[in-house]
C-alpha cells in the first residue's frame, strides 16, 4: 500500500520537463532546461552551490513560478499548479519538520491536509513509520529525536500520501559522515522497495554518484551533461564535468592533426593522443582543454623514451593508493596515482619518471567551455 | 534561501490594510492636519515661525530643552555605563539582581516614579527629613522645582534607555578579546580604553541617541518635577494649546519639536536601531 | 603605565559605585510601598501608625475605581485591537509584498521617537471636532496607535525566527496558504503575539500624557486621575493606588519576559 504509482503503461515520463526557464531580474537561473525522469527511477541533480539546482527544485515543488516552458506529471502540466495541490512529496534540508507537533501528528499532517478519515490516517501514519522503521516514536516531540530519527520522520512525512515523486534537498547534509554512508544505502534500498521516483538534489559527488541510476550535473543553470554514474566518470561530457566528478588533471594543448584513431595534440610537456567527448568539433591549430584522471596515467621510474619526461615532487599516502605528484617540463605539475606496493610508490623527490595514458582516457575538450 | 512561496500581493495588501487604515486615521492624518495649521492664519503663512524664532523667550525655552535633554544624556551614560558593564560581565545570582535593579524601575510606570520624586525631593520630603534627622542640615533644602530636581527625575526614567544598549553591545564583544589583549601585556586601563569601549560604542550612540530623542519631547517629569518655572518645549506647547488657546502658534512649536526629534532619527537611523526597541531584557 | 584599574581598592570603590546607582534606580519604586501604609492625612516619612486605610480609600472611592476600571477596559481593548491589527500586517510584511511595504514599516515605528505631547495635541485637535475626546472609541484608537509598533517589533522578531521552509513544507503536504498560517506559523510565533498583546496592555494602561489630554469629565483614565491628584490633592491614596500599578505592571512584564524565554527555548 505504500507504493507510489507505478509506471504502468510503457515508457511515458513520471516527469518530464522541457525548455524550463527561470529568470531573477537579469539573472537566468534556470537556463532551459529539459529532462526526462522514469518512473522508479533514482534520479540526481547535482552541481555546486548557486548552479541553479535549488531554483529547478523550488520550480519542481512549485515554490517558483517558471518564466517559461513546462513541467509535465504523467501526461498533465503543473507548471501553473500551486504547490499544494502538486503530488509530489518533498524532505527538507533540515527536515522542516513542525516542531509544535509530535511524530505522529507530522506525519499525518498531509493525509489530514486531504481529509482522510482519522481511523484510516492513524493506520497510514503506523505503516510509514514503519516503512522507514521508526515505530513506537509517535508521540516524541521532533526535537526530542537524534538527527538520523528527524530524518526518517521527515521522510515518512514525504511519503505518507503516496505522492508521485519524491523530492529531496540535500536530506543526508546536516548528517554526520558515518551516519550520511548508512542513511545513503538505506535510502537506495528504500527506493527500491516502494519503486519510487525520486529526485534528489546534492552538491556532494560522491553521493550522488552512490545512489542515482542517472545524475544531471548542472552548472550556471544548465544541464552539462545527463548520464549514469559510469558514463560520467568514463565520459566526462565537458571538462566542467569531468573537473567536478572526480579527480582529474586539466591543461591546455593544441591540435597538430586530426585521425581517425584520435586526436593528436601538443601540450607543454611533449605529444599526446586523445579521444575527443562526443558532439564536439575540432580544428588544426584549435586551442583545446585536455584531462586525464590520475589512475589512468602510468608511471614508470627511469627515463624511458616513449613518455612524458617528468621528476617527482611528491608522494602522499592515501591509504588505498598513493598520489604521485610530478613536475612536467614545462614546470606544470600532474597528478596519478600508483598502487602502495608499486616500487614507483617509494621514489624519492627529484627522480626521474616517464608518464602516459592511452589515448582513450584522454579527455579532449573545446577550450573555454569550462 | 530567500523566501518563496509567500503570500500573493492582495492577500498581504488586505491583511496590511487594516494597520494602514489606523495608522493613515490616528497618526499621520491628525498630525498632518494639526502640524498644518502652523502655516494658516487663515490665508498661508509663515508668521507663527517667524514669532517663535524672534522671541527671546522661546529660544531661550528652546535653547534650554535642548541643554537639559544634552546634560540628561551626558549623566545617563556616565551612570549607565558601569552598570550597563556590571548586566553584561555577572553570571548567576548576581546578574538576575542587577538585571532586576533595572527593570523594574523601567517597567514602574512614569508617573509613579515622578510622583515618587515629588515624595523624596518636596520641602518635608524624604531627603530633607533624613538629612535633617541626620544633623546634616538646619533648615529644609529647596530640591523639588529646580533644575536639578529635572535632571535627578528624567536621568533616572531614560536610564534603562541607555543601560540596555550599551550592555547588549557590551554582550556582544567575545570573552576572548579582553583577555588577549591582557595576555599581550596591555593594562586594564588600556584594554578598557582600547578594546572595550571602542567595540561598545555602537551601543552608547544608540544609547545616546534614544536618551536625547526621548528628552527632548518629555512631557510628564518636567510638568510635574520641574513645577511652573520650569519651561521645556513640550510644557510651552500645551500652555500655547489650552492655556492661551493658540493653537496655530502650538502647532509651529510642535512641527519644530518634530523636525528636530525626527530628523535625529533619520540622520542617525543606522545608529538608533529603533527594532530593538522592546523595552524589557 | 600604572595599572589602577586591577586594585582591589578600584574594585571594592567600582562595586560602591554600582550599589549606589542601583540604589538611585530601586528607589522611588521601593518608596511607594512604605508611603502607602502611613497612618497620617498626609505623606510623612518614614511612615507612623501603619495601616492598610489608603487602600480602602482606594478602593472605596467611586472616582478611582471607576478611572481604574475605564483604564482596564481600554487597555484589553487596545491589546485586542493592536494585537489583531499587528500581527496580521507583521506577517504580511514578512512573507509578502505589497505596494507601500517598507513604508508602512518605517510609519508603523514613528510612534515610538514621536514626542508624545505632539500626538496628544494632534489628536485632541483631531477628536475634539468629531465628539472622540472622552470616549472608548477615541482612547482605544489613541492607544492602538502608540501600542501597536510594540505588538509589530515582537511579532516580527518571532516570524523572522519561523524557518521559511517549515511554512513550504506545510505547502507541500498539501496545506492551502491559509491553513500553512493557521496550523504551522501562528502557533510558532504565538508566544511572540502574547508578549505584543501584553506589552500592548501595559503601554494603553500606563500612558499619561495622550490620556491626559483626550481624557473627558466623566471617562478619566488612572494616570489622568493620578496626575490631577498629585496636582492639586497629593495623599497616601496615590501611594496606594501607585503600588497597585507597579505590581500589576511588573506581574505582567515578568509575564512578557516569561513568554519571550519561553520562545527562545522552543
Amino acid at each position: 500500500m505504500m507504493t507510489p504509482h507505478k509506471n504502468q503503461g510503457g515508457d511515458s515520463a513520471a516527469l518530464s520537463i522541457r525548455s524550463l526557464v527561470k529568470r531573477y531580474g537579469s539573472v537566468v537561473a534556470t537556463d532551459g532546461v529539459s529532462l526526462d525522469v522514469s518512473a522508479g527511477e533514482f534520479m540526481s541533480l547535482l552541481g555546486p552551490s548557486g548552479s541553479g539546482k535549488t531554483t529547478l527544485l523550488m520550480l519542481l515543488a512549485g515554490f517558483e513560478v517558471a518564466d517559461g516552458g513546462e513541467i509535465r506529471m504523467r501526461d498533465r502540466d503543473i507548471s501553473r499548479v500551486p504547490p499544494n495541490k502538486r503530488d509530489i512529496g518533498m524532505v527538507f534540508q533540515r527536515y522542516a519538520l513542525f516542531p509544535h507537533m509530535s511524530v505522529a501528528q507530522n506525519v499525518a499532517f498531509p493525509l489530514r491536509m486531504r481529509g482522510v478519515a482519522k481511523a484510516d490516517r492513524e493506520a497510514r501514519v503506523r505503516a510509514a513509520l514503519e516503512t522507514v522503521e521508526l515505530t513506537g516514536y509517535l508521540d516524541r516531540m521532533p526535537a526530542q529525536l537524534s538527527g538520523g530519527q528527524q530524518q526518517r520522520v521527515a521522510l515518512a512525512r514525504a511519503i505518507v500520501f503516496e505522492p508521485g515523486i519524491l523530492l529531496m534537498d540535500e536530506p543526508l547534509g546536516a548528517l554526520d559522515r558515518k551516519l550520511r554512508k548508512h542513511m545513503q544505502v538505506e535510502l537506495k534500498e528504500l527506493q527500491g522497495r516502494l519503486g519510487a521516483t525520486v529526485i534528489y538534489v546534492t552538491h556532494d559527488q560522491e553521493e550522488a554518484l552512490a545512489m542515482s541510476d542517472r545524475v544531471a550535473i548542472i552548472n550556471a543553470g544548465r544541464i552539462e551533461q545527463l548520464a549514469t554514474p559510469r558514463e560520467l566518470y568514463d565520459a566526462p561530457a565537458s571538462a566542467f564535468v569531468g573537473d567536478f566528478i572526480g579527480e582529474i588533471n586539466l591543461f591546455d594543448a593544441k591540435v597538430e592533426e586530426l585521425e581517425s584513431g584520435g586526436i593528436k595534440l601538443a601540450s607543454g610537456f611533449g605529444p599526446l593522443t586523445g579521444t575527443p567527448v562526443p558532439g564536439a568539433t575540432f580544428s588544426r591549430g584549435q586551442k583545446v582543454h585536455v584531462g586525464i584522471r590520475p589512475e589512468r596515467i602510468a608511471v614508470r621510474a627511469g627515463a624511458a623514451s616513449d613518455g612524458w619526461q617528468a621528476g617527482i615532487r611528491q608522494t602522499i599516502f592515501n591509504g588505498s593508493n598513493v598520489t604521485v605528484y610530478a613536475t612536467m617540463q614545462d614546470g606544470q605539475e600532474l597528478r596519478a596515482t600508483v598502487a602502495p606496493n608499486d616500487r614507483e610508490a617509494s621514489l624519492a623527490r627529484g627522480e626521474a619518471i616517464s608518464l602516459s595514458a592511452a589515448p582513450r582516457d584522454v579527455f579532449v575538450f573545446p577550450a573555454g567551455a569550462a | 534561501m530567500s523566501m518563496r512561496g509567500g503570500l500573493s500581493r492582495s492577500t498581504a495588501a488586505l491583511m496590511a490594510l487594516p494597520l494602514a487604515a489606523l495608522m493613515i486615521a490616528a497618526f499621520v492624518w491628525p498630525l498632518v492636519a494639526f502640524l498644518s495649521v502652523s502655516l494658516f492664519d487663515p490665508g498661508f503663512t509663515l508668521e507663527h515661525y517667524a514669532r517663535l524664532f524672534a522671541t527671546e523667550l522661546y529660544l531661550e525655552v528652546l535653547g534650554e530643552t535642548i541643554l537639559t535633554a544634552l546634560i540628561v544624556t551626558a549623566v545617563t551614560l556616565l551612570l549607565g555605563y558601569p552598570i550597563a558593564w556590571m548586566m553584561a560581565k555577572l553570571r548567576g545570582r548576581w546578574a538576575w539582581i542587577v538585571a532586576a535593579c533595572v527593570l523594574i524601575p523601567l517597567w514602574t510606570p512614569v508617573l509613579v516614579r515622578s510622583y515618587a520624586w515629588i515624595i523624596i525631593l518636596q520641602r518635608r520630603g524624604v531627603l530633607n527629613t533624613t538629612l535633617a534627622s541626620l544633623g546634616i542640615v538646619d533648615q529644609p533644602l529647596t530640591l523639588l522645582y529646580t533644575f536639578g530636581a529635572v535632571v535627578l527625575a528624567m536621568t533616572h526614567v531614560l536610564m534603562p534607555f541607555m543601560i540596555l544598549p550599551i550592555q547588549s553591545s557590551l554582550r556582544a564583544i567575545p570573552e576572548e578579546l579582553p583577555r588577549a589583549a591582557r595576555g599581550l601585556g596591555a593594562s586594564h586601563l588600556r584594554v578598557f580604553t582600547s578594546v572595550i569601549l571602542p567595540l561598545s560604542l555602537p551601543g552608547v550612540m544608540a544609547g545616546c541617541l534614544m536618551v536625547f530623542i526621548i528628552a527632548l519631547g518629555f512631557y510628564i517629569t518636567p510638568a510635574l518635577v520641574g513645577g511652573p518655572r520650569t519651561l521645556m518645549i513640550s510644557t510651552l506647547i500645551t500652555q500655547q494649546a489650552f492655556e492661551l488657546l493658540n493653537w496655530p502658534f502650538a502647532a509651529s512649536i510642535s512641527t519644530v519639536l518634530l523636525v528636530l526629534t525626527l530628523g535625529i532619527a533619520i540622520v542617525f537611523r543606522r545608529l538608533l536601531n529603533v527594532d530593538r526597541l522592546s523595552l524589557h531584557a | 603605565m600604572p595599572d589602577a584599574l586591577g586594585t582591589r581598592a578600584f574594585r571594592i570603590a567600582f562595586a560602591a559605585c554600582c550599589a549606589l546607582i542601583l540604589f538611585y534606580l530601586l528607589l522611588p519604586t521601593l518608596l511607594v510601598f512604605p508611603i502607602s501604609l502611613g497612618g497620617d492625612p498626609y505623606i510623612r516619612f518614614p511612615p507612623r501608625n501603619l495601616t492598610l486605610d489608603w487602600y480602602g480609600a482606594y478602593f472605596n472611592d467611586p472616582e478611582w475605581r471607576a478611572a481604574t476600571f475605564f483604564s482596564l477596559k481600554i487597555a484589553l481593548l487596545t491589546a485586542v485591537f493592536s494585537t489583531a491589527i499587528g500581527t496580521a500586517a507583521s506577517i504580511a510584511m514578512a512573507r509578502g509584498s505589497f505596494p507601500g511595504r517598507r513604508l508602512l514599516g518605517v510609519i508603523v515605528l514613528a510612534p515610538l521617537i514621536t514626542p508624545h505631547v505632539v500626538v496628544a495635541l494632534a489628536l485632541y485637535f483631531q477628536f475634539a471636532p468629531l465628539g472622540l475626546v472622552g470616549t472608548t472609541a477615541g482612547f482605544v484608537a489613541a492607544h492602538c496607535v502608540l501600542a501597536v509598533p510594540y505588538v509589530v517589533l515582537m511579532t516580527s522578531a518571532a516570524l523572522a525566527g519561523v524557518d521559511p521552509s517549515l511554512e513550504m513544507a506545510a505547502l507541500n503536504c498539501g496545506a492551502s496558504r491559509w491553513r500553512a498560517l493557521w496550523e504551522v506559523t501562528l502557533p510558532l510565533i504565538l508566544p511572540g503575539v502574547a508578549a505584543g498583546a501584553l506589552f500592548a496592555f501595559l503601554t494603553s494602561f500606563d500612558e499619561t500624557v495622550v490620556s491626559f489630554f483626550i481624557s473627558g469629565v466623566d471617562n478619566k483614565t488612572i494616570t489622568r486621575k493620578i496626575f490631577e491628584d498629585v496636582d492639586f490633592n497629593l495623599t497616601p491614596v496615590i501611594a496606594a493606588v501607585s503600588v497597585v500599578f507597579v505590581l500589576v505592571t511588573v506581574a505582567l512584564m515578568v509575564a512578557v519576559n516569561l513568554t519571550q524565554r519561553g520562545m527562545k527555548r522552543g
